[in-house]
């Protein structure tokens, strides 16, 4: 298990109401988790309490594995906050250079695993919205952190553009957890799925399962993927994949 | 959604109300008073269920409370002298007259900036606006009011934002205070880069909504006076009466 969160609370101080409501979680290691839930079901606060942005009002967040904190990369909703330098390449270099990691090599593979090593050169704030992530992502990836914690990865991103994320996702061996409102992105980039609702955790489990029930995400306001309401209207069982689901309709039409 | 009490108010009440609060509080010099006039405000702060966000409001005074009560307590000394010390080449005395006036002064802030904190946390910037356009304020005056009231939370925002992406990015600022203005760079920079694309964003939204047009501009929103309102014109009324004649006539 690489982090447990222990009846973990917390409460925004110009705030008369609880955000996050006792929270218990496992994370466990290499798995992608995403946290979906409406506006205002405290997504964005969970994330930055797991990234250390903030502190919990009270509860204990544990790391079982690790003697000392590991570190943790966090990529904001809006990625053109951040930036700050040139070219993406001083901006993916900000962070090992901060931890006085030897750069050159790191930043050269991350841009190169994030399939942006053609930007490099580029402005960050004259790229595409899609490719904007892409770089929030490599100047997080870039400090070599053991658990990656992205808000809305997909924020404002059309459909190939989630793909373009989603499969990046898919190749990074390690931690992830991410918030979504993507339902479809959810089912198809995560492990597991996290549904939080006014603060407080309404289901934890493997995402086909939890995508598949209805109840829980009419209950969190959560649109039903595509994917689950094919199969419905199909009346047959949910496919794990999208992959298999393709399978499963040139099974029918052969 | 409104919830609270204090958010269900009409702005105008509210308005006047604060006015009459910032009237008295420059008027009336006795401490009394002026504590009278700063619990009437937590009164209504309170049944507002909005404590902890009047609080976290005024919080900016926290540094600027001790600061002021000091300088006025050694500057405006007179009267009986309570005690007396050797500051490098001055006698510093803490006297009656020092004492009062640096009490009045902070209640006298505190007063102005609490019931200003009760009309910022209970009232959006767009009712804000729509209630001086009714009170016949020139709409680009109340626009400008309502804008710079968004405008503060908004700058807050981003730049915690900014704060949080270079913080979870390695960046550490300690040091002195020159080193840890060297090191906000990469905050200051995107700070000033996302203000100024703010800027622009806001003036293409105007430009598409046609903010030059001539003509009577109306407003979506409806102002309407409750018996709360009523009330609270009663209240305002009251006290400025009452202080009025027990002081004047």
């Amino acid at each position: 298990m690489k982090m447990k969160l222990e009846d973990v609370d917390f409460t925004y101080e110009e705030s008369e109401t609880k955000s996050i409501n006792d929270v218990d979680l496992y994370i466990n290691e290499g798995k992608k988790y995403a946290i979906i839930g409406r506006n205002g079901s405290g997504k964005t606060t969970l994330l930055k309490i797991m990234a250390g942005l903030l502190e919990p009002g009270s509860g204990r967040i544990l790391f079982p594995e690790s003697n000392q904190k590991p570190e943790i990369g966090f990529s904001p909703e809006d990625p053109e906050l951040g930036f700050f330098e040139r070219t993406v390449k001083e901006e993916v270099t900000f962070y090992p250079k901060n931890l006085g990691l030897d750069h050159e090599k790191i930043v050269e593979e991350t841009l190169k695993m994030v399939g942006i090593s053609h930007l490099k050169k580029k402005s960050p704030y004259l790229l595409s919205s899609g490719q904007q992530r892409l770089v929030s992502i490599a100047s997080v990836l870039s400090g070599l952190p053991e658990i990656l914690v992205l808000d809305e990865p997909t924020h404002s991103l059309h459909r190939k553009g989630e793909r373009m994320v989603g499969k990046v996702l898919n190749k990074l061996e390690r931690t992830i957890i991410f918030s979504t409102h993507s339902s479809d992105f959810a089912f198809e980039f995560a492990d597991e799925v996290i549904v939080l609702h006014e603060g407080h955790i309404l289901k934890v489990g493997k995402s086909r399962e939890v995508l598949s029930e209805i109840e829980t995400l009419k209950k969190a306001g959560i649109r039903i993927p595509g994917i689950v309401e094919w199969a419905r209207k199909n009346s047959i069982e949910v496919p794990s994949s999208l992959e298999e689901a393709v399978e499963m309709i040139k099974e029918v039409g052969d | 959604m409104k919830e609270s009490f204090l958010e269900k108010l009409d702005p105008r009440s509210k308005l006047f109300f604060s006015f009459i609060v910032v009237i008295l509080a420059i008027i009336i010099p006795e401490i009394e008073y002026l504590i009278i006039l700063i619990l009437l405000t937590l009164i209504l702060v309170v049944f507002g269920r909005s404590i902890k966000r009047w609080l976290s409001y005024l919080s900016v005074f926290k540094i600027l409370i001790p600061l002021l009560f000091f300088l006025n307590l050694f500057f405006y000394a007179h009267g009986h002298v309570f005690y007396s010390f050797e500051f490098f080449f001055f006698t510093l005395a803490i006297t009656q007259g020092g004492l009062t006036t640096s009490v009045t002064i902070l209640l006298r802030l505190f007063s102005i900036a609490g019931v200003a904190a009760l009309f910022v946390i209970s009232t959006e910037p767009v009712e804000f606006e729509t209630a001086l356009a009714d009170l016949k304020f020139p709409w680009r005056l109340a626009f400008l009011f309502s804008l710079t009231l968004k405008l503060i939370p908004e700058m807050k925002t981003r730049y915690n934002k900014i704060e949080e992406a270079q913080l979870s990015r390695g960046l550490k600022i300690s040091g002195g205070p020159i080193r840890k203005t060297k090191k906000k760079v990469p905050m200051l920079i995107p700070f000033l880069a996302s203000i100024i694309r703010y800027g622009y964003e806001l003036t293409e939204a105007l430009e598409a909504r046609d903010f030059d047009s001539i003509g009577e501009r109306t407003s979506l929103i409806e102002l309407n006076h409750g018996t709360s309102d009523i009330l609270l014109y009663f209240l305002s009324i009251s006290i400025f009466s009452v202080y009025i004649y027990m002081n004047f006539l």
